[in-house]
């Protein structure tokens, strides 16, 4: 209507050039940390640890276990760093 | 702008079948990116038959801890973001929806999907307040029958449809072959050959109106946001 303010409704439908990719906002950790203090939905997320257990000689067992103390490391973590280098050979 | 988020944490409410047709309607126009966090990976799997549109791009959901990662980046690359999620009540869900401009709620008119439906929406206000911002949301029937409803399909309907909190889709998706026919054929319903799927025109009529009533919602959403979130 002539000399009303009101905005025209946009009913184009097939030019949606309004629309555009937008960057990011907040930090990731930040929204995950808000959500996780209200959600009351769970996560159903499998846990990534597995577990192992080992039998074989009481010294070769001692003597990774003096390893793992000396070096301050986790068995796991020991366990990974001696795979690493037996694959570089 | 956008980020699309279909949810209902029961399954079969056609989350899948309506966030494909969306994906493939709006791509049409604009690039788009459906992500697949459903770990039956429904989408992923039509991705692969022939016929996908070029303009949409299907990214396969890793985990709860990568879904906040992989809508950053497809928002950032295309314009229109549409997640279709597992129908299950998860953290991955809350997530999803935490980052969303809508919300689509989709429900077969049946007890089990109307009473999963409301769960949602009170995890979406919970969201809303974890955000501090408004998530809109609208409830859309899916699977409806063109012909005549059932009573209880009516009287689940109208307790949506008649509550003036709650949004709700005019348009439903209704039961056709040719929604079934995508993930069995591939590609997108305007490519099927109509002598081999049936009321090809009206399931076209049908993704065409519910396209323009999702556009037309996130215009309004747009102008009614404060200016600070307005992409």
């Amino acid at each position: 209507m002539a000399g009303d303010d009101r905005t025209a409704l946009n009913m184009d439908f097939d030019d949606l050039s309004d629309f555009e990719p937008k960057a990011a906002s907040k930090p990731q950790e930040a929204v995950k940390r808000s959500v996780d203090s209200v959600s009351g939905f769970p996560s159903r997320e499998a846990s990534e640890d597995g577990q192992l257990n080992m039998k074989g000689r009481m010294a070769v067992l001692d003597r990774f276990k003096a390893m793992c103390k000396d070096d301050r490391r986790s068995y796991v973590d020991m366990l990974e760093i001696l795979m690493d280098r037996f694959e570089e050979g | 702008m956008p980020v699309i988020t279909f949810a209902n944490s029961k399954g079969g409410s056609g989350k899948t079948t309506s966030a494909l047709l969306l994906a493939c309607a709006l791509s049409e126009q604009k690039p788009t990116t459906i992500i697949d966090a459903d770990p039956r990976h429904p989408v992923t799997t039509w991705s692969k038959m022939d016929g996908k549109p070029s303009a949409l791009t299907v990214i396969t959901n890793e985990s709860e801890r990568t879904i906040l990662d992989e809508i950053e980046s497809a928002a950032a690359k295309d314009p229109f973001v549409i997640i279709d999620l597992e129908g299950t009540a998860s953290r991955l869900m809350s997530y999803a929806i935490s980052q969303s401009d809508l919300v689509i709620i989709p429900l077969k008119e049946q007890q089990q999907d109307a009473m999963a439906a409301l769960d949602v929406i009170q995890e979406i206000h919970r969201d809303m307040k974890a955000t501090r911002r408004q998530i809109p949301y609208a409830v859309l029937f899916t699977q409806s029958r063109a012909a005549v409803k059932s009573r209880t399909a009516k009287h689940i309907a109208s307790q949506f449809r008649d509550n003036p909190k709650i949004d709700t889709f005019t348009v439903e998706i209704v039961e056709r072959d040719a929604y079934a026919a995508i993930f069995t054929i591939g590609g997108t319903v305007r490519d099927m050959n109509p002598s081999k799927v049936n009321g090809l025109e009206n399931a076209l009529g049908n993704i065409e109106a519910f396209r323009d009533e999702v556009i037309r919602k996130l215009r309004v959403i747009r102008e009614d946001a404060p200016a600070s979130e307005v992409a």
